[in-house]
């Protein structure tokens, strides 16, 4: 597959594909660092979208190719065009939909049978809604494949920028690299619940303590 | 007494079991073939093998078996062989299964012969076999050409092939000249990896093409859809009056989208199965659903699961649900009801007298929503089979309603009552219900309940014997290490009915008081900086 929107630049840019079920709000996260504006109607991405999204660090400027991908699709084989070339990956689910963490080790697997040692983000999006169903403490995929993990609200803007500055480190090899001009952004379209925010990130804390538990087997099919 | 009657009853009675005559060998083979050729809820799925490949199928799955048993047989002989006689059974039931879901085999043109109906014989037409792929004109041309011969084709199936603009264009005429032969129609998955402009196209073309058609099933899933691409299929839908099948699972179905399926179907009076599993449609979509579902009072057999719905959209649903007085499976799970939406479903259920699985995990129904479900459930669905109530933080205050209510469920099969809070006293409670009958039960799940060993040990007692019994998931509860050599056993004459407890927590604390009390707060703050409020 040709890569669309791809021009070349002088400065380093990569490939980022973003995979993850439908509606857990890949391209709402994408157009809020593209625009800034939080897109509240649903529509799903059909097939693939290409946007490019520069970021200005202490290290000069860095663009990201991002590949928003359709989350109907079944998974191989016809997706490989999105995944060729991959640099690096953001797996997002949704926090209030529980099927959407149980098809993430899915959307894994579907992606590193293409690209094999990429820096990989997982994002459980949408955190500023109150009865979230896939608890922080629940979120264990990331320790197993060793992946970072980052709670997101798009709508929030919290920690909007936060898989960007991961994979932009990981990338450059620069642990210190970081941002230098805050993307523009519209105002949150809802204030997060810091003290309930507080409170999960504090399970996440102590859910690393755990033991991993076996993969899940509770099936949505 | 004479000698000979004493000298006969000393001796032990064998009976071989091992090897089976040939009489008996070829009446399994009969009687396998007979199943192979029945149609069941496999062959509506995976097609129904003919006479002779169901016999070909048979003759093998017998030799496989019996090859296996002996082998057993020779290796440990029992004396009377009634473990290679259980090994033939399993091993032919296994085979059987597997010949079952492996459907007819595809020729190479993918044409598909399936039961008769009538002097007619129903075709199925599947391309969907093999790689998953893109479908070019040409291809198109080649794969698609059994379907401009003689044959009746009753049910066609494009899933799993990516159709681009110039294999529609190819396909178009085609299905114009057999949509009024036409049941069944499975477009699910058929434009993965088109842009979007081409793919909207090319539903477009499919619905002109198939409009019109009388059809008893559709399932469009899998498709990207959104409001965009239910409109692009408009014609199909807008011509469909006879639907018993409608499948839109994952399919972004946002609110407009469902709105527009609302608005674009013109009757769902003889519709059996709706399933909408998987998509966006929030609360105002769900009240769109609740619209078809009101004027669908045939529904067997609805799926909304995982939908986005909140306690507005539970709220609709559950009351257009009382118009559905024949349902048999009825699966809400992972949505945002919340307890009024647990309470407006339990006002409906005593209409559903057919139930025979429910499913409303991870719906935030809590202790006043899983207690009125209860208590309605218990009271009607008296053939109900599976009950799932996990992750809804039903405590032991609502557990003697659950109790009662399983109690009451005879031909319950499997019970899920995993991530909840009951604790000690719930399980008590539905150790206590399970103990009587529940002759058919085959699974317990109450995985994460805060379960100490007094609780585990209860419930374990009371399924371990149960006839068909296969299994009891206990993991990540609080049992301590001697609880945990106790269960097993419990369950040492058939270890495999006792789950995995590689995440039981011996110390019996709940992570959450740990992370209160032990979070490392500065850490925290650093984390909390990038809020950008």
């Amino acid at each position: 597959m040709a890569l669309p929107n791809q021009q070349t630049v002088d400065y380093p840019s990569f490939k980022l594909v973003i995979v993850g079920d439908g509606g857990t709000g890949k391209t709402t996260f994408v157009k809020r660092h593209l625009t800034g504006e939080f897109e509240k109607k649903y529509e799903p991405t059909i097939g693939v979208e290409v946007h490019p999204l520069d970021f200005f660090t202490n290290c000069g400027k860095i663009r990201f190719y991002c590949w928003d991908t359709a989350g109907q699709e079944k998974f191989g084989g016809l997706r490989d065009g999105y995944y060729i070339h991959g640099q690096c990956a953001i797996i997002m689910f949704d926090v209030t939909a529980r099927l959407t963490y149980k098809n993430v080790p899915t959307w894994h697997r579907d992606l590193c049978r293409v690209c094999e040692n990429i820096p990989i983000v997982l994002c459980g999006n949408k955190v500023d809604v109150k009865n979230r169903q896939v608890k922080a403490k629940q979120v264990t995929f990331h320790r197993k494949k060793n992946l970072q993990y980052y709670e997101i609200s798009a709508k929030s803007n919290y920690n909007f920028e936060k898989p960007f500055l991961y994979l932009a480190r990981k990338l450059a090899g620069d642990t210190n690299l970081h941002f230098v001009e805050s993307p523009a952004l519209a105002p949150p379209e809802v204030q997060i619940d810091l003290a309930a925010q507080q409170q999960h990130e504090a399970e996440l804390l102590a859910a690393a303590s755990q033991p991993l538990p076996d993969d899940d087997d509770d099936q949505f099919e | 007494m004479d000698s000979t009657s004493q000298a006969y009853q000393h001796r032990p009675l064998t009976i071989k079991l091992w090897p089976p005559s040939q009489s008996t060998r070829l009446m399994l083979v009969e009687r396998m073939t007979k199943n192979l050729t029945t149609p069941s809820i496999f062959s509506r799925k995976y097609g129904l093998l003919s006479k002779e490949e169901a016999e070909e199928d048979a003759k093998h799955i017998e030799d496989v078996a019996f090859a296996t048993a002996t082998q057993h047989f020779e290796k440990e002989p029992d004396g009377d062989g009634s473990s290679a006689v259980q090994i033939y059974a399993k091993e032919s039931s296994k085979l059987m299964l597997e010949a079952l879901k492996r459907g007819p085999k595809v020729k190479e043109d993918g044409e598909l012969i399936t039961e008769k109906s009538g002097s007619t014989a129903e075709t199925v037409f599947d391309i969907s076999g093999g790689r998953r792929d893109f479908i070019s004109g040409e291809e198109a041309a080649e794969v698609l050409k059994p379907l401009t011969g003689p044959k009746y084709y009753t049910k066609i199936c494009f899933s799993n092939r990516s159709f681009g603009l110039d294999a529609a264009r190819v396909a178009e005429p085609i299905l114009l000249s057999v949509k009024d032969q036409l049941k069944e129609v499975d477009l699910s998955d058929f434009i993965a990896g088109r842009p979007e402009a081409e793919a909207l196209e090319v539903m477009t073309i499919f619905s002109s093409a198939l409009e019109g058609s009388v059809l008893r099933y559709l399932n469009l899933s899998n498709n990207a859809m959104g409001e965009k691409g239910v409109r692009a299929f408009r014609s199909l839908l807008k011509s469909q009056t006879s639907l018993e099948e409608l499948y839109l699972m994952n399919d972004g179905i946002s609110e407009e989208a469902a709105k527009a399926v609302s608005e674009l179907l013109p009757s769902t009076e003889k519709l059996r199965v709706l399933h909408f599993h998987n998509n966006m449609t929030g609360d105002e979509g769900a009240i769109a659903i609740a619209e078809i579902v009101k004027h669908s009072p045939a529904l067997e057999d609805f799926r909304c699961s995982s939908t986005r719905v909140g306690s507005d959209g539970g709220v609709a649903l559950a009351e257009a649900l009382g118009a559905c007085k024949h349902l048999r499976k009825l699966d809400l799970r992972d949505n945002m009801f919340g307890e009024e939406a647990g309470v407006a479903l339990s006002k409906v259920i005593p209409a559903f007298t057919d139930l025979t699985e429910i499913y409303l995990s991870y719906l935030n129904l809590e202790d006043d929503g899983a207690e009125a479900l209860a208590n309605a459930l218990k009271e009607s669905a008296p053939s109900l089979e599976i009950l799932d109530l996990a992750g809804n933080d039903i405590t032991a205050k609502a557990s003697a309603s659950v109790a009662a209510c399983i109690s009451s469920k005879q031909f319950l099969t499997k019970l899920n009552l995993s991530e909840n809070e009951l604790k000690d006293e719930g399980a008590v409670l539905i150790s206590k219900a399970l103990e009587g009958g529940h002759g058919q039960l085959i699974e317990v799940d109450l995985s994460t309940n805060s379960i100490t060993w007094s609780g585990a040990k209860l419930v374990a007692e009371a399924v371990v014997g149960k006839p068909g019994f296969k299994l009891l998931n206990i993991n990540a509860n609080f049992i301590s290490d001697e609880g945990i050599d106790e269960l097993k056993n419990i369950f040492k004459n058939s270890p495999d009915m006792l789950g995995p407890l590689d995440e039981n927590n011996p110390d019996g604390e709940d992570t959450d008081e740990e992370a209160e009390e032990d979070a490392d707060h500065d850490e925290l703050e650093s984390k909390l900086k990038g809020l950008g409020i």
